[in-house]
């Protein structure tokens, strides 16, 4: 008896993992990692470094070009800023579920509600800070740039493996 | 052949004080060892040198073990001490923190970092290797910093040696201030390096014992150097053309640049073969065991867990060591930016009367040169001449012996002049040919086609002479020493730590060496 359920249970365990790991791999060369945000970070990282020796020595660098982001495509920012909404109403709408299901653990409980609303504002945020990019696309208000500038409103300028050969060339001694 | 040595007896007569800059006091009862340091530190390390690197060092290794959860030795227990003005690692305070790291092995030591055991019976206690979970995550969070660490470090480096700033422009304070960065670089360099040193120890041991597991015969050190052959990358890692020629700190001009784009690229024949070869007859091996057939078979696994696991292992070994390398190369850079800010010191110090010439600033300590720049100090009185004439003392001296100190004794064994050596095979395949005695990366162009190359040790500013050469015979190193990695790249034979080998191989001599099982023999004498 002991057998009949642990053998198939071993092959069984057998079979998902392998499983798994086939379809990871499958995922992976199908959108291969690009080390994008690591190479910018390093990248950063390294003009911090080489800027502050050299500043030190009385010169100035002007950092690579793409350290900085960028604007995303008009559609990619409309589209989030429509799924965003809809996240934020399945948000409330799900909340008022609990609280009104007198089987669930919410009922009546004024928590589900609560964090319900609550992701809504922050979702419901996003998405207007997205529509107003979508909007304001080609001049966008101060506000919007240095956010598009310094979060992830904006994309990481990506640096083509050309560019980024050239980026820590780009530098220029200024005594 | 090797043996441990008893300093008190081989240092007689030699003044052991700190004032002369060239030994440190060994705490008593610590085993020391030169391997693992001599790459950063070879030969006799002059004051200035040994007290700019020694802390850098001391600190990357208290660095990496913080990071691993262990806890490091006191203070006053240092880890790199200087002995016969040579540096050596303290190994027994090694094992001490092996010990405390949770699931560590203070057996693992020797073998992760030095490459084989030398001091057999020194971390007694049995094995206490077992699985833990929570110095798994602390190691793979490590290696994941060491991983950026090691390119922002070699970029920066590279960036730093391109923009080629001109010292003798700045001021003295400029000049202090910029000292003083290239040093903050210095420091998270050695940090990252001795952190990607420990990464592939520990990821090469851990490839050892699956092989050692798993194979059949005991072929599994031969396959496991197989195996992680090809590991440099060609591409090079740094943005940018290289410097094709920098200096070391040690004021030689070396060769710095990529392994594809220096003066001689990396590529031999063992190129066509590439990686795949091993990797496939490795698999095929493992794919015979009918065992496993059963066990894959009873277990479900529809791919070949025990082969995804090798390739896997294989791959992050071949990484760590590719970034230990690169590390290697921008710490090379470093000290060639150090020097010639040292170099401008030097001369400023002439020009002021302070220095009698360039070359007394070597028997300057770190914190005396600053003050002899800066606040336009005298040097200490008499300082120059008594370290000078200890230096050459220590110069005089025989190199260390493998280990040393603690309850050893016994003295420096000078091996017979037997015409056959017994060393650490560390690239297998055999070759015949001139044996060249070679001391410095300059002192190549001596080197003809199918020569073989002898030498104390080297570093990756040896590597355009690696492509000359037939095979290559070091006295110190290990299986990870950066000779063994580009041998076993070009394909060519490597024997390491083949003890008295620049003295008991004449300049010459036709050798014949076989890296599979560290055999050297001398078949005839140039000099008869």
């Amino acid at each position: 008896m002991i057998l009949a359920v642990f053998f198939p249970s071993l092959m069984g365990i057998g079979i998902i993992v392998s499983g798994a790991l086939l379809l990871s791999d499958q995922i992976r060369r199908l959108f291969p990692s690009s080390g994008r945000r690591r190479r910018h970070r390093i990248v950063v990282g390294t003009y911090g470094a080489i800027g502050n020796a050299v500043q030190a020595a009385g010169y100035r660098l002007d950092p690579p070009w793409f350290v900085n982001r960028g604007r995303r495509g008009r559609i990619a920012y409309a589209g989030t800023a429509v799924a965003m909404g809809v996240l934020a109403m399945v948000s409330i709408w799900s909340g008022h579920r609990l609280f009104d299901d007198p089987l669930g653990v919410f009922y009546r409980s004024p928590w589900a509600i609560g964090i319900g609303y609550g992701a809504a504002a922050a979702l419901l945020l996003i998405a207007a800070l997205y529509a107003a990019v979508a909007v304001a696309y080609r001049t966008p208000p101060r506000p919007l740039r240095y956010l598009i500038r310094e979060t992830a409103l904006g994309r990481i300028v990506l640096p083509t493996s050309a560019d980024h050969d050239a980026a820590l060339t780009h530098i220029e001694k200024e005594p | 052949m090797t043996g441990p040595g008893s300093l008190e007896r081989s240092t007689a007569g030699f003044p052991t004080s700190f004032d002369d800059g060239f030994d440190t006091k060994l705490p008593p009862g610590d085993t020391f060892t030169p391997h693992g340091v001599i790459e950063m530190l070879p030969g006799v390390v002059p004051p200035l040198l040994w007290t700019i690197n020694a802390p850098m060092l001391e600190n990357a290794f208290r660095t990496v073990f913080t990071e691993l959860g262990a806890d490091p030795p006191a203070l006053s227990r240092p880890l790199v001490a200087r002995t016969r003005g040579r540096a050596a690692l303290n190994l027994s305070a090694l094992c001490r923190v092996a010990e405390s790291l949770p699931g560590g092995d203070p057996l693992e030591v020797e073998r992760q970092y030095l490459g084989c055991t030398i001091t057999p019976g020194l971390c007694e206690g049995g094995s206490r290797s077992r699985w833990h979970l929570l110095a798994a995550i602390r190691s793979r969070v490590a290696h994941r910093r060491i991983v950026d660490e090691v390119e922002l470090i070699s970029a920066a480096a590279h960036a730093i040696a391109r923009i080629d700033i001109d010292v003798s422009t700045l001021s003295v304070s400029r000049l202090a201030a910029y000292r003083q960065r290239i040093r903050d670089l210095a420091w998270r360099g050695y940090a990252a390096e001795v952190g990607a040193s420990s990464a592939a120890g520990a990821t090469y041991r851990a490839l050892e014992i699956l092989l050692e597991r798993w194979l059949p015969d005991d072929s599994a050190a031969t396959w496991a150097q197989r195996l992680t052959s090809h590991a440099i990358d060609r591409e090079g890692p740094n943005p940018g053309p290289p410097p094709p020629r920098s200096r070391s700190i040690y004021g030689d001009e070396v060769w710095v640049g990529n392994y594809s784009t220096g003066p001689t690229s990396l590529s031999s024949p063992a190129d066509d073969e590439g990686q795949g070869e091993p990797n496939r007859v490795v698999l095929g091996l493992l794919k015979r065991d009918k065992r496993w057939r059963r066990i894959r078979l009873l277990t479900g696994q529809v791919i070949d867990l025990r082969a995804r696991w090798l390739r896997r292992q294989v791959d992050e070994t071949r990484r760590f060591i590719s970034l230990r390398e690169r590390a290697k190369g921008a710490l090379l850079v470093l000290g060639g930016e150090e020097r010639r800010i040292i170099d401008e010191a030097a001369d400023r110090l002439v020009a002021s009367g302070q220095l009698p010439d360039a070359s007394s600033v070597e028997y300057l300590s770190d914190s005396e040169l600053h003050d002899m720049l800066f606040w336009a100090r005298e040097a200490p009185e008499g300082s120059i001449e008594r370290r000078s004439r200890a230096e050459m003392r220590c110069r005089q001296m025989e190199p260390l012996p493998d280990w040393f100190g603690g309850s050893a004794a016994g003295e420096d064994v000078r091996p017979s002049s037997s015409s056959a050596l017994i060393g650490l095979g560390t690239s297998p395949g055999s070759a015949t040919g001139s044996a060249r005695i070679v001391t410095s990366p300059t002192d190549g162009a001596r080197l003809r086609g199918g020569d073989i190359l002898v030498a104390h040790s080297t570093d990756p500013s040896w590597t355009p002479l690696f492509s000359r050469v037939a095979g290559v015979i070091l006295e110190t190193g290990g299986t990870l020493s950066h000779a063994s990695i580009v041998a076993r790249d070009l394909g060519i034979p490597a024997v390491l730590r083949v003890p008295w080998a620049t003295r008991l191989i004449g300049d010459g001599d036709q050798v014949e060496i076989d890296g599979t099982t560290g055999k050297v023999e001398i078949i005839g004498r140039e000099r008869q």
